[in-house]
Formats: C-alpha cells, structure tokens, sequence
C-alpha cells in the first residue's frame, strides 16, 4: 500500500495507535466512574484558553492545555461529596470556557483559519513533538496504572472503604482528574473539542456488557479505540471526508451494533 | 473487673454546618468483645457517630481514642448505598479489596494472598458466584461478600451499618448466628433502626438521637424507647425473648 509510505499517513497512524491507549484506559475509568459529563466540561472550557492564547498570538493549543489543567485542578480539589453539585460546577466551567473563548476570537483582527481544526480535530496534521507528547503521556499512565491501579480500583468503587484503609483519596482524585484533563487536551488535535466526548467514551461502552474484570474492559477499549481509529482514517481517506467526524461516525455504528448483539445474545439466553 | 475499652468516645460533638447538631456531648465505649448496638430514629446520628468512631468524620469537638487498635484493625460494613454496585468487580476481587491497607507499590504480593480470599470464600459459602460480578448476586450474598470483606484482614472490632436493610428474613437469621459465632472473638458494633434484629446475644445498647443514651446488659427492665424515638413505641413479639430498656433520664 503506497499509502502508507507518506509520512504524515505514518504519523497518524502512529499518533492514533498510542492515543488509543490513553484513550481506551482514560475513558474507561471515567465510564465506570460515571462522569461522562466531565470529558465535554473540560474540552469545552479548554476552548476559552485557546481563545486567549490566540488573541495573545500564542500557541493556542498551549492555552487550551492550560485551562485543561486548571479546569481539571478545580474540580479535582473540590468536594465530592453531592453529585449535583459536582455536575452544575462541570456545566458552569464548560460554558465558561466557550464564552471566553468566543469572546477573544471575536476580538481578535482578521478572520480564525484554524478554529475548525480545533473544533473537529484534524489526525494528519499531527507532528513529530505532538506524537512525542503522547509517547511521554502514555508511558506516565502505564506507570501510575500498574503502580496504583488496586488502590485507585478501590477509590472509585468506595471512598470511605479506601479512606478507612489509609488510601489518600484526596490525592486519588486530584490525580484523577490531571490525568483526565492531559488527555483530553491530546485528543482535541485528532477529533477536535467537540468529538473526544464520543472518542473516550464509545470504546468502554462497547467493551463493558462483554468483560467482568476492570482490566479487561481497559484492554478491550484500547484495541476498539485503535480499530475505530484506522477503519475511521482509511474510510475518511478514500471518501475524501474529515477524518474526525468519519472517526466518531463509525464509533457509533460500532456501539450500535455491539447493542444489537447483547440484545440477540439475551434474548438466545 | 472494669472491661478492656478498646474505644473511647468523649464529650463528642458533630454538625455539618456548625449550626445545626447532629450529635451533642456524646460518650461511649466499645468494650473488648463486646457486642454494642446503636440504634435510633433515621437521621438521629448513628450513621455519623459510627463514621466519627471509624475517624471518617472529623467531630466539631471532643475526642475518639483508640486503645491498643489501629485503623487496619477496625471492619467496617457499610450500608449498600455507600458504593457503586455497577461496577466491573467479581466477587473474588471485591473480597481481595478488603487487603489494600496492606497494598504497597512494587511489593504488591502480599503473602498468601489467595489463600485469605479462599478462606473467606469457605467461610460465607461463596464458592458459587466467587467469579460472578456484584452487580449480579443477591442482597443476602453481597452482604456475606460485604462481611468477607471485612473480616479478611483479621479486624478487633467489626462495624456494621444497617446490615439487614436489604436481606431477606432467611439471610438475618444467618446474619445473626455468624455474628454471634464473630463475637466470641472480636468486638461487633452494629446500627440498626430494626429493633427486630437486636436479638439475645447483643450485649449492650446506646439509643442515638443527637444525645445518647447507653443500656448496658445487667439493666433492669424498666420502661421504653419512646424519649428517643419521640412517641410510645410498641413491641410486638411472637414469642421470641425479648427487652425492655429502661427510661431515658
């Protein structure tokens, strides 16, 4: 496949493999966390730090890593305790964070170029450093999962039970939640702010009626991600589409799908 | 002989918002084998008391001191709503939760490991469902899960919050004959608002209402409940032994 020999295709390719393993691992703990909410709060609020860096003639994807992290940080340092609270502090910081993003792109003379990429991620204009970046990222989770992974599976399935054993839940949770924002981040350079909700979520979710074990559903969702993440680029490829868009479009049909064969599979039970 | 208190409770205060007690001047001890039930009213305070008592809760004032236990020595049993039973954790793996205290990173083999769960697997006849997810079994075995938990790593003192909420009559009956069977070892603190489950090996009972009451297991029969539960309470019986506790004063 000539295909192949270009490298901005190997780029991707490479940068869709090792962003799947961020991907099926993150995703999955914040499915089984139940937190779905959070993916779009972060990405979106990271919009408003993409604003500024933009208006200020920065790299604006330096902004939206910091909003990330700061977005992140704050609801990572603030109390667990009610759920609703929990969500309304997510909602106000998403639509925070577009507001102030909207706001200095308007601002800002002459016309975005690159905004859509920013919203609708772009895999092949992916560098050398951004897959780098990745690379570094991806080695830090591998290590915090296999050092901390039982503590943090007794974190998120009862913080009092891991509290009483001497588990610094506080600390879980921020770390938690810094690892969540990084992550996002990267992903908004392949499927853009208002897809990696969809990209982070859809594998765990395939993966979680056909595995028992925590650890199962992450590998699952790492391969599901990487698959969906090859079919979408070659599908986008030859159909001369946008790959994110064409990326979460096939997520969803695979989702479905994998719907359609539990409802069979209970049914013949 | 003045019994071991392996916990003291003093002069203990608690509010959530330093407004509105929750608890007022609470004492209390937990005694070597003892077996202490706290019940009372819903939102009287057990819930927050037993967490205060675990070192969950930081009280507002006053003091939970710890004599010859360590937090690793405390089970803890927690009511159903206080964990997500949706998640992706077999039976086995749920039990083998109940060693992280002992989890250290790089050292993550703690000996014989298996051989605890197994153990514990035997003593609740979980062999069945031991590779079952939780979301899966009864309310019966999930509560036995619960207790495994617990007791894996050898706890002095055993807590129990609302353990008959949600079982069936038939699984209360075991409940309470592996309590007792528990108890002739370690100390067992339970709550309940279910007087039907305070059977006759409880030994002593404090009626939590924000203050606290405390029966101890010689008492007289004398009169009711009904200072804390705030109205007479009637006892019905099918001839099982029964207590009356003495008048709150």
């Amino acid at each position: 496949m000539s295909l192949l020999q270009y490298g901005f295709v190997q780029n991707a390719l490479l940068a869709g493999l090792l962003l799947s393993i961020a991907s099926g691992i993150i995703g999955s703990l914040i499915v089984v966390k139940r937190d779905t909410l959070l993916i779009g709060g972060i990405s979106h609020a990271s919009f408003g730090g993409l604003g500024l860096f933009y208006y200020l003639g920065l790299n604006p994807l330096l902004g939206a890593f910091s909003v990330a992290l700061l977005s992140g940080a704050v609801i990572g340092l603030s109390s667990e305790k009610k759920l609703h609270a929990h969500n309304a502090l997510i909602s106000v910081i998403w639509a925070f964070g577009m507001a102030i993003g909207i706001i200095f792109i308007t601002i800002t003379p002459g016309f975005a170029p690159n905004l859509l990429t920013y919203l609708f991620g772009d895999i092949l204009t992916v560098s050398n450093v951004d897959i780098l970046y990745i690379a570094i990222y991806d080695a830090l989770l591998l290590l915090m999962i296999f050092l901390f992974f039982k503590p943090l599976l007794v974190y998120l399935f009862d913080k009092e039970f891991a509290a009483l054993h001497g588990i610094r839940v506080g600390l879980y949770r921020l770390f938690f939640y810094l690892f969540i924002s990084v992550a996002i981040v990267m992903m908004i350079r392949s499927v853009g702010i208002i897809l990696v909700l969809a990209l982070l979520t859809i594998p765990p979710l395939i993966a979680m009626p056909f595995c028992k074990r925590f650890p199962c559903i992450m590998a699952a969702a790492v391969v599901l991600c990487l698959l969906i993440f090859v079919g979408g680029f070659f599908i986008a490829y030859y159909s001369n589409l946008p790959t994110g868009p064409i990326i979460i479009v096939l997520g969803t049909f695979l989702l479905f799908l994998s719907k359609a064969i539990c409802a069979v599979r209970k049914k013949n039970s | 002989m003045q019994p071991l208190s392996l916990i003291s409770v003093e002069n203990l205060n608690f509010s959530f918002d330093r407004k509105h007690a929750i608890l007022l001047d609470i004492n209390l001890h937990v005694y070597e084998n003892d077996y202490l039930v706290i019940m009372g009213p819903n939102g009287g305070g057990k819930t927050t008391l037993l967490k205060c008592m675990l070192g969950l809760l930081k009280p507002d004032s006053g003091k939970v001191r710890y004599h010859g236990v360590k937090t690793g020595d405390l089970g803890y049993v927690p009511q159903f709503t206080t964990f997500d039973r949706q998640m992706p954790l077999r039976v086995y793996d749920f039990i083998e939760s109940g060693l992280i205290g002992r989890y250290r990173p790089l050292m993550n083999r703690v000996c014989d490991k298996e051989h605890l769960v197994d153990q514990q697997i035997a003593r609740f006849h979980l062999e069945p469902i031991a590779y079952s997810v939780i979301s899966e079994i009864s309310g019966g075995q999930l509560q036995r899960a619960l207790l495994a938990r617990a007791l894996i790593q050898d706890p002095k003192i055993l807590f129990l919050d609302e353990p008959t909420t949600f079982i069936d009559s038939e699984s209360r009956g075991n409940l309470s004959s592996i309590l007792f069977e528990l108890n002739k070892k370690i100390a067992i603190v339970m709550i309940t608002h279910d007087t039907s489950s305070i059977d006759d090996h409880v030994k002593n009972i404090a009626c939590v209402n924000r203050n606290l009451y405390y029966h101890c297991r010689d008492e007289y029969i004398a009169e009711s409940l009904e200072k804390v539960y705030g109205c007479p309470i009637e006892l019905i019986a099918h001839g099982l032994p029964h207590r009356v506790l003495k008048e709150h004063k």
